[in-house]
Order: C-alpha cells, then sequence, then structure tokens
C-alpha cells in the first residue's frame, strides 16, 4: 500500500512537470509568434501575383462582362454584383502579362481601396485567370522588390516571396487604382 | 429652406423610390441603349436618309457574323436643332425606376472617352440579364459636315465625313 501510493505520488509529480513544460513551451510560442499579412495569391497565366486580403472584398467567379463603348481595351466593362454596377479590368493588360485563355478557374478580383480624402473607397472587378490561395505569410517572409522587375510592375510591387517554390509579386492595389484612375497605366 | 424632419422623411423616400424616368430604348452595334423620351422627336423609317449611325459614332464593333436588324431614325430636340441618327430595331418607350439607374462605376467613369454615356442599369436576370447603357442625348457625337436627315444626292455616294464631335464639350 505504501509502495502504491509512492508510485502514485510520482506520476503525480511528473504530470505537474509535464504540464509546467507545456506551460512554459507554449509562452514560448507566443513569444516568437511572428506578425503576418493576409494574402490573395492569384496568377495571371504563369505568373503570381499577390494583394492584401484586405483589399479584396471578395472573389467572384467570371461572369458575364457588359461591355461599354468608349472604354480603353484594358477597362473590358462592367458586372452586376447583387445589384451594384462595377467596372472590371483586364489586371494582366496592366501588369504587361497576357490572360490565358478563359477557363472555369478564371475569376474576378472585387479590389476595394481605403477612402481618400472626401472621396468614397474605390471598387472595381479585376479579372485574373485563377486564384492559388488566401493565407497568412509572415511579414519578415516578404522581401523588398528588386530592381530588376519589369517596368510595368516598378511602383507597383511592395515585395516578393516564395510560395511553393515560385514567386510571387505582392501588389499595391491603391497604387494601382490611383494610377488607372489618373490614366498613368 | 428648412430641413426635412424624421416625420417628412420616410414620405420623401417613398416618393424617391417610386420615381422613374421614361426612356426610349433601342439596340445599336448589339448594344442595349436608351436616352430621355423627353429628348426624342420622334421615330420615322430610315428609307433615303443620309443620317450617321449612332454605332459608328460610338465606334461600336458589330460582330459580321449578325445579318444587320432593321434600323429607324430617331429625331433628338437639341438646343442646337434637331438632328437624326439612326439606330436599330426594336425601338421601344419604357419606364425605369429610378432604385435601377446606376451611375458610371469611378474608374469607368474616368477612363471613359464618350461624355454621352451618363449612367446604366441592368435589367432582367441572369443568364437573360440586360445592361441598358444610359445616353445624354445632347451629348451625343455628332457629325459636324452631317447633313444629319437631308434629302439622298442624285448621283453616287456622298463622301464620308471625317470630322465628329460631341456636342456639349
Amino acid at each position: 500500500m505504501s509502495t502504491s501510493s509512492t508510485t502514485k505520488g510520482r506520476e503525480e509529480d511528473q504530470l505537474a512537470a509535464l504540464l509546467e513544460q507545456r506551460r512554459d513551451a507554449d509562452q514560448g510560442i507566443l513569444e516568437v509568434e511572428a506578425a503576418t499579412v493576409k494574402l490573395v495569391i492569384f496568377a495571371i497565366d504563369e505568373s503570381l501575383f499577390a494583394f492584401s486580403g484586405a483589399n479584396v472584398a471578395e472573389i467572384l467567379p467570371l461572369t458575364t462582362i457588359h461591355f461599354v463603348p468608349g472604354c480603353p481595351p484594358s477597362l473590358e466593362g462592367v458586372i452586376n454584383v447583387r445589384g451594384d454596377i462595377t467596372s472590371v479590368i483586364r489586371l494582366g493588360d496592366l501588369l504587361g502579362r497576357p490572360h490565358a485563355p478563359d477557363s472555369r478557374r478564371a475569376a474576378i478580383l472585387l479590389g476595394q481601396s481605403r477612402a481618400e480624402d472626401d472621396e468614397a473607397p474605390m471598387r472595381s472587378g479585376l479579372r485574373v485567370d485563377r486564384v492559388e490561395d488566401v493565407l497568412d505569410i509572415p511579414e519578415a517572409s516578404i522581401r523588398p522588390p528588386t530592381d530588376t522587375l519589369p517596368e510595368q510592375l516598378r511602383g507597383l510591387a511592395t515585395g516578393l516571396f516564395q510560395y511553393r517554390g515560385e514567386v510571387v509579386i505582392a501588389l499595391d492595389l491603391e497604387r494601382l487604382f490611383h494610377d488607372y484612375r489618373g490614366a498613368l497605366r | 429652406m428648412p430641413a426635412a424632419t424624421d416625420q417628412q422623411r420616410p414620405e420623401a423616400s417613398e416618393t424617391a423610390e417610386s420615381r422613374g424616368i421614361d426612356l426610349v430604348r433601342f439596340r445599336a452595334g448589339g448594344l442595349t441603349l436608351a436616352v430621355e423620351a423627353a429628348k426624342v422627336r420622334g421615330m420615322r423609317e430610315t428609307q433615303g436618309s443620309l443620317a450617321p449611325r449612332l454605332a459608328d459614332l460610338l465606334h461600336i464593333q458589330e460582330s459580321p457574323a449578325t445579318a444587320a436588324p432593321p434600323e429607324r431614325l430617331l429625331e433628338f430636340a437639341h438646343p442646337e436643332g434637331p438632328h437624326s441618327l439612326r439606330v436599330d430595331e426594336p425601338v421601344v418607350h419604357c419606364r425605369l425606376p429610378a432604385s435601377a439607374l446606376r451611375p458610371l462605376p469611378p474608374l469607368l467613369a474616368a477612363r471613359q472617352g464618350l461624355a454621352c454615356i451618363r449612367a446604366l442599369a441592368c435589367v432582367g436576370q441572369p443568364p437573360d440579364e440586360v445592361l441598358i447603357i444610359v445616353l445624354d442625348a445632347w451629348r451625343l457625337p455628332r457629325l459636324v459636315t452631317s447633313a444629319d436627315d437631308e434629302d439622298p444626292p442624285d448621283d453616287g455616294p456622298s463622301n464620308p465625313p471625317a470630322l465628329i464631335r460631341q456636342i456639349g464639350d
């Protein structure tokens, strides 16, 4: 009987020790938790890009795009999003990348910029060939853009990171909308 | 003017909701377009008319595969004098509720090169949804040298007018 209670006491001690270790480990994890940023990764042809998740209100399947005369070729037309009429930009045209032929994976990102001064936030659909992923990336894993980027991407690229062994170029949607509105792109 | 009271607002809202606009709707270059009915003087047969085609003025490229639909001549009232344009049938009078009218999306408004395009409206449900492009008849592109609706010359085709401007610019 005394042997048994001694063994039980040791087990309790072991459990207490394990729990203590676990607590310490959890605290350690909290201490090293890295800041992350949510990104929507998408493809235009074979090139991967990303927008901040904060700038993508919705991911829509490719739907009927109504042509409006008088628009530049990069402005494909408008779509009806639950009664709201929104423009659709051929994003590849602005980035100097040809779009792949239409497929079931093609999508429209509903991009939204922050409100500027007295202006309401700007919204527009952005046609992409496919959406790869929506995920949180550690900020530390995003490197600054290099000088070797093509001209169309300079000024738009905010960083580069690896995704499944491929380089993804993170883009500034606020700048993209601003430049497009001012006919700079 | 005194501000509307809380008791007045629901009535004002109902009035705005029930408001609408009378339009003349037609087709041009495969698109559905409309103008305010108040700015349309009438409609006639196109026979013998030299009036320009609206689809040409808006630079709408039509599919060569589709057969040309029957045309009608729309006569527009304008402060500079009446003028006419050829549009495609069907030409119908309709009333669009104010709630269906949408302003141009901001990026489209910024990059759109035709001042006559004022508003958009989607009617119907997918896949039969139709976009109505609402034009301002007073700002339609107009051929400066156009004879609009003069009698056709006796011999040979007329030289195509080269200069186009937008009324109201």
